[in-house]
């Protein structure tokens, strides 16, 4: 599975890692990821140790995803993402709207 | 034998059929590029300063490159690349288009305009779907660039005298991804001389593909520039370099670079109106106070420009009117109302602490104005327009400003020698804090 998610046990925070390239190809997943939780969990991980790259329409499943988890009030971590990664994530200043480390 | 015939009669049918949706997807596309051509990439890009590519990743390249005069004679310059490549990502260009070209001629800034696309872009695209911007606004005549980028890879303002080169570097979210009330329309300037360049793309350049699946890469493009010798075959060496590096595009592929130059003339026309030319007001006079609040957040010259612009002799003269009335305006305000000294913008480094300066003290601006009062009066079949501009601040040495020769090759101090080149009969009272300026039309001048 290139989108693998894991809910803690008290159903607060959802972890999802991306495995290879972070693009449209995974945009189906991504989604089944965290669209039927219910209730919406606290605090959402995204786990990027295995994402390769990453292209402006998985910045653009990350803006959805923050808008399900409830927009400004979310709470999203981007974590473990390589320089390249970051660098992207910097240029469109994800930073402002993630908590990225 | 029959069940090979049936097989063979299915794959023709839909080899037909596939060949048939194809043709009206292309027509489609063509249709559609055809469209957004026209749209995308008009208005003043032909200018003699501009120079671009444009390469498609499939049929046609959805990345927006706009370009147009300011009523005073600048440029406005967009490059912007939609989530994804295409037509879909084209779809966002139409009203972008829109906003740009209508709102850069009516003298809006650049603030203005941002906060206008984002909000547009804000209330029409999809969650996912976002815009990548770069907007400039190059001024030969104040001798600066102003710009704002958003999810842009870095652009390069590239000194001609010096050398230096200097990183535009992406500082805020794309458009159409905040609220307005959250929206960052704060821009940067930096000094641009005439002959000065600056150098945009989109990430299509830097993310093209190399055989083992390497990207091209900012270390790359860099070399290119610094091995760059003359500015008009850049665009033509990354695209070499580009080749050499047997490169395969993933997106489109935009590139635009653009050389401050003094218009020969500042003879854009005058917004177009639609009446016929017979209401025209030819005789009021109005005056405009604009106080703290107001100054920190609201440009009021497109609605001063509009009013004066109704008056129809005035109209050929429309661009000098506004560059006038800008620098008197930005004069009263920055250097009257805000107290801030020109001779901080005599370097690069002090003319980035200047529009800190400028920024801080507009945001705890409590008291001040700036009042216009304009005065039409028809003489004859001709007529004539007063424009005295007030402030607040406690003025300048008149006397010796006045003194000094016009137009020296300098960064500071450029408002007054240019109120006075395009506006010989221009004075101003002796204490500094006011202005006045003549306009006649009907062989009046």
């Amino acid at each position: 599975m290139a989108v693998t998610s894991e809910v803690s046990a008290d159903g607060s925070k959802l972890t999802i890692a991306i495995k290879g390239r972070f693009d449209f190809a995974k945009h189906q997943e991504f989604r089944d990821a965290y669209e039927e939780l219910s209730p919406a969990p606290a605090c959402v991980v995204v786990d990027l140790k295995d994402a390769t790259y990453l292209d402006s329409s998985a910045l653009g499943m990350l803006l959805l995803l923050r808008e399900h988890v409830g927009g400004d009030d979310s709470d999203i971590r981007v974590v473990n993402s390589s320089p390249d990664v970051r660098k992207i994530l910097g240029v469109s200043n994800f930073d402002k709207l993630f908590d990225i480390n | 034998m029959q069940r090979l015939r049936r097989l063979q009669q299915t794959i023709v049918q839909q080899r037909d059929q596939i060949a048939r949706h194809n043709d009206y997807l292309l027509n489609e596309q063509r249709v559609a590029k055809a469209v957004f051509d026209r749209v995308a990439h008009s208005g003043c890009l032909d200018a003699p300063n501009i120079r671009y590519l444009q390469s498609p990743y499939a049929l046609f390249n959805g990345d927006l490159l706009l370009a147009a005069y300011t009523p005073s004679g600048d440029t406005h310059l967009l490059l912007a690349d939609f989530t994804g490549h295409g037509l879909p990502a084209a779809i966002g260009a139409m009203p972008l288009a829109e906003v740009f070209y209508s709102m850069t001629a009516k003298g809006y800034g650049l603030a203005e305009i941002l906060r206008e696309m984002n909000a547009k872009l804000k209330r029409i695209l999809p969650v996912d779907m976002f815009c990548c911007a770069a907007l400039l606004c190059v001024s030969a005549q104040r001798r600066c660039v102003e710009v704002w980028n958003g999810g842009m890879p870095d652009g390069y303002l590239q000194a001609a005298l010096s050398g230096e080169r200097t990183a535009l570097t992406s500082q805020h979210l794309p458009l159409g991804v905040l609220r307005a009330e959250v929206f960052d329309h704060a821009t940067q300037v930096l000094p641009m001389l005439p002959g000065d360049q600056v150098f945009l793309l989109t990430d299509g350049v830097i993310d093209t593909c190399g055989p083992n699946q390497q990207l091209f890469g900012v270390e790359r493009l860099e070399r290119v520039l610094d091995a760059n010798r003359h500015p008009l075959q850049l665009i033509a060496e990354v695209e070499q370099a580009l080749r050499d590096f047997q490169g395969q595009a993933r997106d489109d592929v935009s590139m635009v670079q653009i050389t401050s130059q003094l218009p020969a003339f500042l003879g854009v026309p005058a917004i177009v109106y639609s009446d016929s030319g017979q209401c025209s007001p030819r005789d009021w006079s109005a005056s405009f106070e604009f106080r703290a609040p107001s100054l920190q957040q609201f440009n009021p010259l497109p609605y001063v420009l509009q009013l004066l612009m109704e008056v129809h002799g005035l109209r050929a003269q429309g661009p000098v009117i506004h560059a006038v009335l800008a620098e008197l305006y930005s004069n009263a305000l920055e250097h009257g109302v805000l107290g801030l000294d020109s001779r901080l913008k005599r370097d690069t480094g002090g003319f980035a602490h200047y529009y800190q300066q400028r920024k801080e003290r507009l945001a705890t601006l409590k008291y001040g104005f700036v009042r216009f009062s304009l005065q039409v009066e028809p003489i004859g079949e001709s007529g004539r327009l007063l424009i005295q501009v007030e402030d607040s601040g406690a003025g300048f040495d008149v006397a010796r400003v006045m003194a000094r020769p016009l137009d020296l090759d300098r960064l500071s101090g450029r408002g007054v020698s240019l109120v006075r080149q395009l506006c010989p009969a221009a004075r101003w009272a002796p204490d500094g804090r006011s202005a006045t300026v003549e306009f006649s039309w009907g062989g009046l001048a």
